[in-house]
């Protein structure tokens, strides 16, 4: 799957969820700033465990799996 | 004008200048658009913001930004709602680690696990099509 499809996946599943999303011009300077933090990143509603840990490959996991 | 910007899109449209021409300008775009009947420009009257600065070079462009008149303006602007944003996420990281995650790999985890409130994303990431 292309990269940017994924990623306006992701914003639609966000917006759909009553997310904010905000999209930022790399021109700007604060998009700049983001660009330095790898173009994404994300405030979370509730604590998610450290993520740090996570290099395992989870290949066979269906679409939202960790939706509840 | 009309070529350049979308009106309905901006949020704000400054007129800065020494003296009155800023004024001049926005009573001449207003007249203008009355004459020919430019509802999109009308539409958008309230979205002229005339300010004083006290050159016209564009190292004045600073002085206006930070009048206080217009930072009231650009404060509902998404402008300032990014930067918001960017500042909150690096108060999160500072406060709270487990709850403001940045790289591609992490954020689809949030994602995935529908804890997103904010998504904080670059168009760069839109543009390039890295397959």
């Amino acid at each position: 799957m292309g990269e940017r499809k994924k990623w306006v996946g992701v914003v639609e599943d966000i917006r759909k969820g009553g997310g904010e999303v905000l999209i930022f011009s790399s021109i700007h300077e604060s998009g700049k700033q983001l660009d330095q933090l790898t173009g994404v990143a994300a405030i979370l509603k509730f604590p998610l465990p450290e993520l740090e840990s996570d290099d395992e490959e989870e290949g066979g996991q269906p679409e939202g799996a960790g939706q509840r | 004008m009309l070529r350049n910007f979308d009106l309905e899109a901006l949020k704000v449209i400054l007129l800065a200048s020494p003296g009155f021409s800023a004024t001049s300008l926005r009573e001449y775009i207003l007249s203008q658009a009355t004459l020919q009947g430019l509802s999109s420009v009308l539409k958008s009257k309230s979205k002229f913001l005339v300010v004083h600065c006290s050159t016209g070079h564009l190292h004045s462009l600073n002085e206006v930004l930070k009048g206080d008149e217009v930072k009231a303006k650009l404060a509902d602007t998404k402008f300032a709602r990014e930067s918001r944003a960017v500042d909150e996420f690096y108060k999160m990281i500072g406060t709270d680690e487990t709850r403001a995650y940045y790289g591609p790999k992490h954020v689809l985890r949030a994602v995935e696990a529908g804890a997103v409130a904010t998504l904080l994303i670059s168009d760069s990431l839109f543009r390039y099509d890295l397959v």
